[in-house]
């Protein structure tokens, strides 16, 4: 888990009493992209490489601001 | 429990976990991070997760115990069920009892098995009960397909995307202005997250190693969410494969098969995520669509690690930093041949320009670098 304090501070941007407690939480979800192989060695076929388009982009248009 | 659904997928949660998935589970979609750097996708331990995650783990049969975490519901999303109850966290409960006196909360009973609300003085936020559980979830908990893909015409999210989408389509793909217009895109979510990761920069003007700072757009509620959106997206795809196909490896927001004509692939009846995501393309191009088809190798390929693999007629390339010198007909038995070597490893010369933190403690200029790999 990260401490936000260092992420914020000396930056200017003050916790408030409850965000101590649960940014914790969103910094300990936030990863980035999967990324691993299944395999190891030789493939002898056809093989074909897709990506979902504007994926991110795609990801942000989704947002709302929150409640 | 079918009402929390699409407020899972509406929202900003991020919980802990114990989960387990069944063994027949291919592509179990819960993280768990090894270190810094490193995530791995096992079939049971305890995760840090988002309301994404937990979505998708539903639908495959996970057996998820919560231990923590936070909800917040999107602004508009209809969520307003809860009243404020008092059985939080312990953590958070005693802590807010210290600062606010019991008498400064107020308790009402509400039919909800799963999240309280707390609202003091200080905030209105949402907290998941201690020892909630989600075992006993079923398929009703996954939200309808209408109430994760409609959206809120005004969002200015939607609004901003949409027009960088828009004048990235009137350039041709791989042009200047279309790849500028990709750049203007990612860069602004590489923002949300920029100093989420604490990763350290030499700074030029104090000759010292810092971190990097946030940037002004920094939110871990917005980075975690589009992230783990894409996560989800792409992990429902892997697990809904045909069985007779395989997938050899993914990378963020794609993957390699031996399936052909997934770019015409439509979502599955069952598939929330890519469902939700092709509606979102239709959207904001016009069309809907979920996979694009990038490369394509006739031969197959060769696959030593995340990120590194190579078609054998040159059609794939991730080389993880192999700068290739030879011709193709030199490399791939080169490269077959270091998993027969007893040290499987392929030494090499990588060139790269000299390091800002080089520069300024050694003299000289931006020049290239012989590094041994």
């Amino acid at each position: 888990m990260k401490n936000l304090s260092k992420v914020f501070t000396p930056t200017g941007v003050e916790l408030s009493k409850d965000l101590s407690h649960y940014i914790s939480y969103f910094l300990g979800s936030y990863h980035g992209g999967r990324n691993e192989s299944f395999i190891y060695g030789l493939v002898q076929e056809p093989v074909y490489d897709y990506d979902l388009p504007g994926a991110y982009p795609t990801a942000m248009s989704l947002l709302e601001f929150p409640k | 429990m079918g009402m929390y659904g699409k407020y899972l997928f509406k929202s900003y949660t991020a919980l802990k976990v114990e989960f387990s998935f069944p063994e027949s589970v291919q592509y179990p979609v819960l993280p768990v991070r090894l270190d810094e750097s490193s995530i791995f996708y096992p079939l049971n331990g305890i995760s840090y997760c988002t309301g994404h995650e937990i979505l998708l783990a539903i639908s495959l049969n996970c057996r998820i115990k919560v231990l923590g975490g936070v909800f917040i519901p999107f602004k508009n999303s209809g969520y307003s069920k809860l009243g404020t109850v008092r059985k939080l966290g312990r953590h958070t409960t005693d802590k807010l009892l210290k600062e606010t006196g019991e008498g400064q909360l107020e308790v009402k009973n509400l039919p909800d098995p799963l999240f309280s609300k707390l609202e003091t003085k200080y905030s209105r936020t949402y907290f998941l009960k201690r020892d909630a559980t989600l075992e006993t979830v079923t398929a009703n908990t996954i939200p309808k397909k209408s109430e994760v893909s409609n959206r809120k015409p005004g969002s200015q999210f939607f609004k901003t995307t949409r027009k960088l989408v828009e004048e990235r389509l009137k350039y041709p793909k791989g042009s200047y202005m279309n790849q500028l217009y990709k750049f203007i895109s990612n860069a602004g979510i590489g923002q949300m997250a920029r100093g989420l990761n604490q990763k350290k920069v030499f700074d030029t003007e104090t000759c010292k190693t810092k971190v990097i700072p946030p940037g002004e757009l920094i939110s871990p509620l917005y980075a975690g969410w589009i992230t783990s959106y894409i996560r989800c997206t792409l992990s429902e795809i892997l697990n809904n494969q045909n069985s007779d196909k395989k997938i050899f490896s993914c990378t963020t927001d794609g993957f390699i098969s031996n399936e052909k004509g997934l770019e015409q692939r439509i979502p599955l009846e069952s598939e929330l995520f890519a469902y939700s995501y092709y509606k979102a393309r239709e959207s904001l191009t016009g069309t809907g669509e979920l996979l694009e088809r990038k490369h394509f190798d006739a031969k197959g390929l060769i696959s030593w690690r995340t990120r590194g693999q190579l078609g054998l007629s040159g059609g794939i390339k991730a080389m993880t930093g192999y700068q290739q010198s030879e011709s193709m007909e030199e490399l791939i038995p080169k490269i077959i041949s270091f998993f027969n070597s007893p040290s499987k490893s392929l030494p090499f010369i990588q060139t790269s320009l000299r390091s800002a933190k080089d520069i300024y403690l050694g003299g000289g200029h931006t020049t290239l670098k012989l590094n041994e790999r």
